[in-house]
């Protein structure tokens, strides 16, 4: 069950209906109390509505502006960094392979792919071969 | 003469100048007009922030982050949005945030929130208004937050209770019961001195 203070805080903030807002106004009229709460509720309202217009310290803006452009400023220098850090590693990986691959070169006396890039030359005959022994060893 | 008339239409062009206007502008990477926006709704956003939080540092920081976590996600703000209302959202968003930090702080190391100054004197207020701010502020720290930020948005912002329900994610019987005790708190706290001025 509502009551008519219940009623009267929420008169503030919300529609009442038609009916209550009746109960609602006789109530006040009967009730000097109830009158006086709304009075005080009124005033509490209106002192804390009127509170504001503090401010930030001055130069408020410029302070964003700052640091609006530091945080720029830290993504290029991470951008930056990252492509420094990139090119590095690219650099040495291509160095390390083209030694590796010209070790190859010299140690296989031979310039093809797969002696090159250090693969052992197996035919097709050897591989069927390989596939038998290990067949017959697991028998 | 010459000069006098230039600075008046260029002060008529600047206030013509839309929030849209501006914001486009800043997605083509002018920082004027975004500075622009700052001077617009730093006071806004100081009355939400100092409102949630008190007066500390922390407020303004909080404030700085508010108009950088703008400029940073601009390009994905809807034209249909208003602004004041998208950094309301913000803003009340990492107050919610710092109290949490500020709780799990006091929880871990205990003692008293010093981090708010209790005493603030604008020196453009009266004696009068400086106390009514003063007390007002104090008694909005006294709320619990979820109950501070509606308070805030409704009875200092203005907005309806069913706007502070979207901007809170919250359902509207919620808001009203949140505000209907934050109310009443409220008058518990300030009526004495009201009384005791009339």
């Amino acid at each position: 069950m509502m009551t008519h203070l219940d009623l009267l805080y929420r008169s503030f903030d919300h529609e009442l209906s038609g009916k209550e807002q009746k109960i609602l106004q006789d109530a006040l009229a009967a009730s000097s109390e109830l009158a006086a709460e709304k009075a005080r509720i009124e005033a509490v309202r209106n002192m804390v509505a009127q509170a504001p217009g503090q401010k930030f310290k001055p130069f408020f803006s410029a302070r964003v502006m700052r640091g609006i452009a530091e945080m720029e400023n830290r993504g290029e220098d991470f951008l930056a960094n990252l492509v420094a850090s990139f090119r590095l590693i690219f650099v040495a990986g291509a160095a390390a392979v083209v030694m590796l691959v010209a070790a190859n070169a010299f140690s296989g006396k031979s310039l093809s792919l797969d002696s090159l890039l250090g693969l052992p030359q197996a035919s097709l005959e050897e591989t069927w071969e390989l596939g038998d022994f290990v067949l017959e060893e697991t028998k | 003469m010459l000069s006098l008339i230039t600075e008046n239409s260029i002060k008529e062009t600047v206030v013509r100048v839309t929030d849209r206007d501006l914001i486009e502008q800043v997605k083509d990477g002018d920082h004027q007009a975004f500075e622009e926006l700052v001077k617009r709704y730093e006071a806004r956003v100081a009355a939400t922030v100092f409102g949630m939080l008190g007066h500390c540092q922390t407020a303004e920081d909080v404030g700085q982050e508010v108009f950088i976590r703008l400029f940073k996600y601009i390009k994905s703000f809807r034209d249909d949005a208003s602004l004041a209302t998208y950094l309301t959202r913000i803003a009340i968003n990492l107050c919610l945030t710092e109290l949490n930090r500020r709780k799990r702080r006091l929880l871990i190391f205990g003692g008293s929130d010093d981090e708010v100054e209790r005493v603030h004197i604008d020196p453009d207020d009266t004696i009068e208004r400086a106390e009514d701010k003063k007390l007002v502020h104090d008694a909005l720290q006294e709320l619990d937050p979820d109950f501070r930020a509606v308070a805030v948005l409704r009875l200092i912002e203005g907005y309806s209770t069913r706007e502070t329900a979207e901007m809170l994610d919250l359902p509207l019987g919620t808001v009203l019961s949140r505000l209907s005790r934050a109310q009443k708190k409220l008058k518990n706290l300030l009526a004495p001195y009201i009384e005791e001025k009339v």
